[in-house]
């Protein structure tokens, strides 16, 4: 009997913990939100986007190495001059600030013509919205945004 | 531009194999309580479990433990190692089906999962040195071609060590101490690092801190306190510092327990706290085991205002025989409490069977529901044999 009050107990904790939450969300669209609770944990796993494995040319495993990698690295557009001309590097466009729908780093989040990131579960929808109100406001790395 | 998404597909498609399946050497805290042991450190040389078997545990492995009975001793027992030395290994192969919505789903992939190889060396009566060794999955090396500035890999190395410390314990029972590379005692250590509670509670495949911990162990109760740094030797995994405790109680005539714990960590100026309490009862005639895990995560920015994140799982076990385990479990992550819609519930099944000593079969199923997005599925098959 005692067994089954612990239980019980344990069962509607859980549910009532479950059930919290509004539909609201107040939550920053600003990266220094952002990047500790949404990109590096989803993104630097020690396989992947880590300082250890740096997947893609990608480190998220700081603040400041996740914006970088999301807004400053540059793509080959000529393989034979990579390297050797700065011509042939332009930018990587992991992140269109303005421009969420342009932001291949969305369309991955949301698999939308691309392999889902990250690989391993889909984020939540709002916090996928909440990265796109980020970048809609122009993906500044500092200053809060509400 | 072709080239640069091609590399991004061939690095996601590797990371998804990682991440979703590979799985380190752990404890089944299935069999505590179930099998008629108490502690951990009744089969694992770990204090929390986990890694290599001692002479009781392998024992148990040959006799109790399996469909068909045989030797569990290192090498079928083929060898007899000298009671100062212990020598073991983990070896998976796996086949995996994921699919996480997308253009490239469902990835399949068969691949090798896991190969390590553990040593123990006793120092005397008190002291010893454990060090695992093996080989990790996704590897890049600096010399591959990426256009300049791109970050390049602080490890290039594929053989890694997972664990290496030295341990003070006089016996079994007791107090003990120790320090080096190990994840720290927390929670229910299930064997399936994509479980939310090892992924996002700082416990993720590679993710084993550098620590000074200690604690006490005894039938009736156990306690572990654990003070952690980051990896700065092999850059592998744990970035953050901090520290971590857990106490747990045997209740039920030692059928079940409770446990209640506590971890601070901080990095980059941020911070989270988390408190958390896990419970268990093992219900001998129905050979079923309840188990249950919450933990809500306090998280203080550089910057905006704190939140609070939910990360818990409950679910039950059952055993038909020792050698056959079935686990249903229901996990909840939850960004943020005040946020509904930041909530991925996920539903996994484990099928686990010891047809022989060294040899186990796993299945697992699982659907992860993040709130407002696709449903990923996973089904994955692992054989695995251990020394």
């Amino acid at each position: 009997m005692t067994t089954l009050k612990y239980l019980r107990a344990l069962v509607g904790l859980g549910l009532l913990v479950g059930a919290c939450g509004s539909a609201d969300d107040n939550r920053p669209a600003d990266w220094a939100y952002i990047a500790p609770a949404l990109i590096i944990p989803n993104c630097a796993t020690s396989s992947c986007h880590s300082e250890a494995a740096a997947a893609s040319g990608l480190d998220m495993s700081t603040p400041d190495k996740a914006y970088r990698s999301l807004t400053n690295l540059r793509v080959c557009t000529s393989e034979s001059a990579c390297g050797k001309d700065d011509k042939a590097l332009s930018a990587r466009p992991l992140i269109t600030p303005g421009n969420p729908g342009q932001s291949r780093t969305v369309n991955m989040m949301r698999a939308r013509g691309a392999e889902r990131m990250p690989p391993d579960r889909p984020m939540a929808e709002a916090d996928i919205a909440l990265f796109e109100e980020w970048i809609a406001k122009g993906a500044k790395q500092s200053g809060s945004s509400n | 531009m072709a080239r640069i998404y091609k590399l991004l597909l061939v690095a996601s498609l590797a990371c998804a194999a990682v991440v979703v399946v590979a799985a380190p050497a752990q404890a089944y805290p299935q069999w505590q309580f179930s099998t008629g042991t108490t502690r951990c450190n009744q089969c694992h040389f770990n204090p929390a479990g986990g890694g290599l078997l001692r002479g009781y545990g392998r024992d148990a492995a040959g006799e109790d433990l399996a469909t068909f009975d045989g030797n569990g001793g290192f090498l079928h027992g083929a060898v007899d190692l000298p009671d100062w030395l212990a020598i073991g290994g983990d070896f998976r192969l796996a086949a995996v089906s994921h699919d996480v919505g997308g253009p490239d789903s469902p990835q399949m992939a068969l691949f090798p999962m896991q190969a390590d190889l553990y040593t123990r060396v006793a120092l005397g009566e008190s002291f010893s040195v454990s060090a695992t060794g093996g080989l990790r999955g996704q590897v890049r090396r600096a010399a591959d071609a990426l256009p300049p500035g791109s970050y390049q890999p602080v490890n290039g190395h594929q053989a890694v060590s997972r664990e290496h410390f030295v341990m003070w314990q006089p016996t079994a029972q007791g107090w003990y101490a120790r320090a080096g590379r190990f994840l720290a005692p927390f929670g229910l250590r299930f064997a399936e690092h994509i479980t939310y509670l090892r992924r996002d509670l700082g416990f993720n495949l590679l993710q084993e801190s550098y620590n000074l911990s200690g604690g006490y162990i005894a039938n009736a109760w156990e306690l572990h306190l654990t003070a952690f740094g980051p990896d700065l030797v092999q850059k592998l995994g744990a970035r953050e510092s901090g520290g971590a405790a857990y106490y747990e109680r045997r209740l039920f005539e030692e059928t079940g327990s409770i446990a209640v714990q506590a971890k601070f960590a901080t990095v980059d100026g941020n911070s989270r706290i988390i408190g958390g309490a896990v419970a268990r009862y093992f219900l001998a005639p129905a050979k079923l085991m309840f188990l249950g895990e919450g933990n809500v995560v306090n998280q203080q920015f550089d910057g905006p205002a704190a939140q609070n994140q939910l990360v818990g799982a409950a679910g039950f076990a059952f055993l038909p025989w020792n050698s056959l385990i079935f686990t249903a479990l229901a996990e909840r992550l939850q960004t943020s409490i005040a946020v509904k819609d930041t909530a991925t519930n996920a539903a996994t099944g484990l099928l686990n069977w010891f047809p022989y000593p060294h040899v186990e079969m796993q299945l697992v199923g699982r659907l992860q529901m993040p709130a407002g997005q696709d449903t990923a599925k996973t089904l994955l098959l692992q054989l695995h044999y251990y020394l």
